[in-house]
């Protein structure tokens, strides 16, 4: 019986630390998205250090986390996130106005991404 | 490369600790959800093994979900006769005082030639011979012939059998199982002198040495081919 009690605890442990998981990479996406939009209209603002300012803001939150995400989520993911924010950052660096919204569209793509695959869902278990 | 070999070594311990931990049977004959672990176990772990992109805890958690789910079947099993039948299911009965059952051998999509093939292993050609044929949870047939066809037993005959036990390994491909020769309460001394009455002049020469309770040895010395 004990084997059984350990084995069940041990079942709900993983179960929470999943249910954590979502919760966490859900608030860490949000996150992200937010300071890319915040980025994306002081871009438009023509505001160009500040918006580069807040995809260097997004791209240290992103890398401070990588000890956690890497165990997390898939490594792809991972990259095409980052490599998503430095092309924006280069967007706006370039002043490139055209070119802002389009790069920051497939940032926010990548984290959405993320954030739902990470979510129970129908979609997502089938 | 070096990612790969840890990765290796991590996935090969989880699966070690899981099939130890699921006992013996998982290596033999399995029930159906230790056969789906077993199976499932070996295919989920193979994927983060193949492909560094994806985290090792993808691998990890259903190893160990699984795991636990196999080990609250077992233990609900033990517990509760109805959860037993259904996820083992009940033994089926194929042939009965000789009478094939063509309704259970059709339920269990048994077919005559898989039958005759189980029979003819147990040294069985006529049907008629069997009392019970049962085809057990775990997909073998245990076989149960009429008394009178039956092999004879010493018992029967009235015929006394000398028990020489279980034999007892001492040489095992020249090094010699101190463990075992203490048990038996022998020591070196005891051993050397066997191997000299043999012509042997060291252990490292012997393939395998065993003896039984009565004392009989079973002795191969190593061959030597060039």
């Amino acid at each position: 019986m004990k084997k059984e009690i350990i084995a069940g605890v041990f079942l709900l442990v993983i179960l929470v630390a999943c249910l954590i998981n979502i919760y966490f990479i859900s608030e860490l996406t949000d996150e992200m998205i937010q300071l890319i939009e915040d980025a994306e209209k002081l871009a438009s603002a023509e505001s160009w250090e500040t918006a580069a300012a807040r995809i260097e803001t997004a791209l240290k939150l992103w890398t401070d986390k990588d000890g956690y995400t890497a165990v997390v989520l898939s490594h792809d993911d991972i990259d095409e996130a980052t490599e998503a924010l430095y092309e924006l950052l280069s967007k706006i660096n370039a002043q490139s106005i055209d070119d802002i919204t389009g790069a920051a569209q497939i940032a926010i793509t990548c984290f959405e991404h993320i954030a739902t695959d990470e979510q129970i869902s129908f979609s997502s278990v089938f | 490369m070096a990612i790969s070999f840890i990765r290796t070594l991590i996935i090969f311990s989880a699966i070690i600790i899981a099939m130890r931990l699921m006992g013996k049977r998982q290596l033999g004959e399995l029930e159906p959800s230790e056969l789906v672990v077993a199976v499932l176990i070996s295919d989920i772990t193979s994927h983060p093994l193949q492909n560094n992109n994806s985290p090792l805890l993808y691998g990890l958690i259903p190893v160990f979900t699984l795991l636990c789910c196999e080990i609250l079947i077992s233990g609900a099993t033990v517990k509760s006769i109805k959860f037993r039948e259904f996820m083992c299911g009940t033994p089926s009965i194929i042939i009965e005082k000789g009478k094939l059952n063509q309704h259970e051998m059709k339920k269990n999509r048994l077919t005559i030639d898989e039958l005759t093939v189980e029979l003819r292993k147990k040294g069985i050609l006529d049907i008629s011979t069997v009392r019970h044929a049962i085809l057990e949870t775990d997909g073998s047939l245990s076989i149960l012939p009429y008394p009178s066809e039956a092999p004879v037993t010493p018992r029967q005959m009235d015929l006394n059998v000398d028990d020489n036990g279980y034999p007892v390994i001492l040489i095992s491909d020249g090094r010699i199982l101190e463990n075992n020769l203490r048990a038996l309460g022998k020591n070196l001394g005891w051993l050397n002198k066997q191997l000299n009455s043999k012509g042997i002049k060291h252990a490292a020469q012997v393939f395998i040495m065993a003896i039984d309770q009565n004392n009989n040895i079973y002795f191969a010395p190593k061959e030597n081919r060039k």
